[in-house]
């Protein structure tokens, strides 16, 4: 491997430009954390501190092993959706360590709403343990919820089931799952505790049925407390539904820790390591190297330079079809095999990254996709020469490699280039977004052109004739729901990414993501790598 | 057969010296410039023992970055490798002429005709899918010709901007 050699000119006009852009953005995305995670009326938190709650970030303090990383996953869900009254969808999800074990950890906020469900809660939920069965992480569920909200139950209820039948999944494939109730599971969410492993109640505040009192008295005229029908005592010694029975939240933390302490502890997957190093390059300098503009190109080398080992790259194909930089790294020690877009795609950038993936593939090597991509080549000459069947080839491959993918949109995503780059539909074990990047399926500029021009042919064809300046208006309209909808923020919060992440905090997340997916074997595909 | 390898180093002076190692165990025949030595390498503590024809020699290692300083001979030298990758592929009358990556329009020229130019500074900007790219210079230079205008199109490895071409023997700009 060699260091990769950087170009980057910290005095030029450009790169203080973009400086102060990319600070500017990262301040904003600090915000925005901050707000979602810790900002609430100060009476919904009176509220919890009356029923002798702690807050769910108190709850995960206790729970966390300290100093341990905690990579926390879909943040800012919901962020654009709700007229925002649900930040993070009212559920903190991620990983992090709890008794030296690396674990997925899902809780519910009940600080507002009482941590109802709304659809994206349900898809964060479901999103949460896919990853968690794809990387065969452990599960502590902390349960605070007053249930779905039900005057959005038609999407909710569409979702909801997957969550259950992942956690039967879960068990199958031989991953530990523990529950701690701390407030209500009515309804379908009593059997998220009841498919645990293990289950630990809090008692007078955790309760577990399928209906709760004042139902079960419309419904039979049964009267029945609280405690008597779901409470933490009677399912701990009469029905069996839970195992432990404590009298405070941090007792009940304190006993799951416990629990985590005594799971199996397994081997990681066997990949190529070596003693980690930071980068030779300084990552600040990222902030100098990506462009205020999505549409304005930059070298992609420059900032692999910036996240991996030493700098250290061996770089595949380097003078073939080179808008595709193609090559191996090490990540805080972990070899990965890394595909990167320095511009569109090209016949023989995609033929490249092919190969590339089969080689990777047939050796365990995991692949990380970093992308600034607008999508494949157009116009006579590359269709002539059959620039969809390299597409489909990638595509093909891509989607089929056994290896882990791990996935970071850079800059533009764009078209099929998304899909190519292994894009959220294409099942990257983990993808993360930096702030800057946008994703859609055409550039702004040329969707807005064609929504014009299909709205102004209506318009014609009802006999009416667009002024000018009707035409720019809708154009303007257009264009501004375009640039919402292929906006980070909206992506993140409609859940097309697993968060997005500082461009600095790059190199750390990839680190903790590609821990976390070696808990899961690689299985070696076999079949002979392609010189296409 | 002892394996070859073939490396181009810079030493203190900055000349480029072709060398070649053929190691046998702890000897080797090196090669500089064509002429073949007989030397050998052993470790002693936290030192090297070179042995280079008749001399003895006592050196020490210390890398940083991709430079590795030797101390050897009284002195200390920096030592660099030119990756054989990364080596331009001679012919500099490429650096006159910069052309089109891509098909694409023109978005901004920032030059021209018998302007100064810096190597790595902007001539234009070009548009093509969707993507903004910077066409810089190649090398110091002064623009001879800018053969589009804003909103021109062009297809791959059209012709953008020239510069003079530097006769043989042309000394470096240096503002004059």
């Amino acid at each position: 491997m060699r260091r990769l050699e950087t170009h980057v000119d910290r005095a030029s006009a450009t790169f203080r430009a973009y400086r102060e852009h990319n600070l500017a953005q990262a301040a904003e995305l600090r915000d925005a954390l901050h707000r979602a995670r810790f900002v609430r009326p100060q009476r919904a938190l009176d509220r919890l501190a009356e029923q002798e709650k702690l807050t769910v970030r108190g709850r995960l303090d206790l729970l966390l092993d300290r100093g341990a990383p905690f990579l926390e996953l879909m943040a800012l869900a919901a962020n654009r959706h709700y007229d925002g009254e649900a930040p993070q969808a009212l559920l903190v999800s991620g990983i992090g360590v709890v008794s030296g074990r690396e674990v997925m950890i899902i809780a519910n906020d009940s600080s507002l709403k009482g941590g109802a469900w709304y659809p994206i809660t349900t898809r964060k939920i479901v999103r949460a343990l896919q990853i968690a069965l794809e990387n065969h992480l452990p599960v502590i569920h902390l349960l605070d919820s007053g249930g779905a909200n039900l005057h959005l139950q038609d999407e909710i209820y569409a979702w909801a089931g997957h969550i259950f039948k992942q956690q039967c999944q879960l068990s199958a494939a031989g991953v530990p799952q523990l529950a701690i109730v701390f407030g209500y599971c009515t309804a379908g969410a009593a059997y998220t505790p009841t498919l645990c492993d293990q289950t630990i109640m809090v008692r007078g505040r955790g309760a577990v049925f399928l209906a709760g009192p004042p139902l079960v008295r419309a419904a039979t005229g049964e009267t029945v407390s609280t405690e008597d029908l779901g409470g933490a005592d009677m399912h701990t010694s009469v029905s069996g539904v839970a195992d432990y029975a404590v009298d405070s939240e941090a007792e009940a933390v304190a006993l799951a820790r416990d629990v985590a302490g005594v799971w199996p502890r397994r081997e990681k997957s066997d990949t190529d390591r070596r003693e980690p190093e930071p980068p030779f390059h300084d990552p600040e300098d990222l902030y100098g190297i990506i462009p205020d503009d999505v549409k304005k190109q930059f070298e992609m080398r420059e900032v692999i330079a910036r996240i991996v080992d030493g700098s250290l790259f061996h770089e595949f194909k380097p003078r073939y079809g080179d808008t595709m930089v193609t090559g191996w790294a090490f990540i805080w020690g972990i070899k990965v095999g890394i595909l990167a877009n320095n511009g569109v795609i090209y016949s023989e950038a995609a033929n490249k990254a092919t190969t590339f993936m089969q080689l990777c593939d047939r050796d365990g090597i995991p692949l990380l996709f970093l992308h600034n991509v607008t999508g494949f080549m157009v116009g006579r000459e590359y269709e002539r020469r059959g620039i969809t069947k390299d597409g489909a080839k990638m595509l093909m491959v891509q989607a089929n490699v056994t290896v882990p993918k791990l996935t970071v949109l850079c800059h533009a995503s764009q078209g099929a280039g998304n899909y190519a780059m292994a894009g959220r539909t294409w099942d990257p074990r983990l993808l993360f977004a930096w702030p800057g990047s946008r994703s859609s399926i055409m550039g702004p500029e040329q969707a807005a052109d064609t929504l014009t021009e299909v709205r102004v042919t209506a318009l014609q064809r009802q006999g009416r004739h667009p002024t000018d300046e009707e035409i720019a208006r809708i154009r303007t309209e257009v264009t501004a729901h375009f640039e919402e909808t292929y906006h980070s923020y909206y992506l993140t919060s409609d859940l097309r990414d697993d968060g997005l992440i500082d461009p600095l905090d790059t190199r750390n997340a990839l680190g903790m993501a590609l821990s976390a997916v070696l808990n899961a074997p690689i299985v070696r595909a076999p079949g002979g790598v392609l010189r296409i | 057969m002892a394996p070859v390898m073939a490396l181009e180093i810079a030493l203190g002076d900055g000349r480029a010296h072709e060398v070649e190692v053929a190691r046998h165990g702890t000897r080797a025949t090196i090669t500089i410039d064509g002429r073949d030595y007989a030397a050998s390498l052993g470790s002693t503590g936290d030192a090297y023992e070179l042995v280079f024809e008749t001399r003895s020699e006592r050196m020490w290692l210390a890398v940083s970055g991709d430079t590795v300083w030797v101390h050897a001979f009284g002195r200390a030298w920096a030592l660099s490798l030119t990756d054989p990758v990364e080596r331009p592929a001679g012919a500099t009358s490429s650096e006159d002429l910069a052309a089109a990556p891509m098909p694409g329009t023109v978005i901004t020229v920032a030059v021209e005709p018998g302007q100064q130019v810096r190597k790595g500074e902007q001539l234009v900007v070009i548009e093509s899918m969707k993507m903004q790219s910077e066409i810089i210079a190649l090398r110091d230079g002064v623009v001879e010709t800018v053969f589009l205008a804003v909103g021109d199109t062009f297809d791959r490895g059209a012709a953008l901007v020239a510069l003079a071409p530097l006769g043989p023997g042309t000394p470096a700009q240096d503002g004059a």
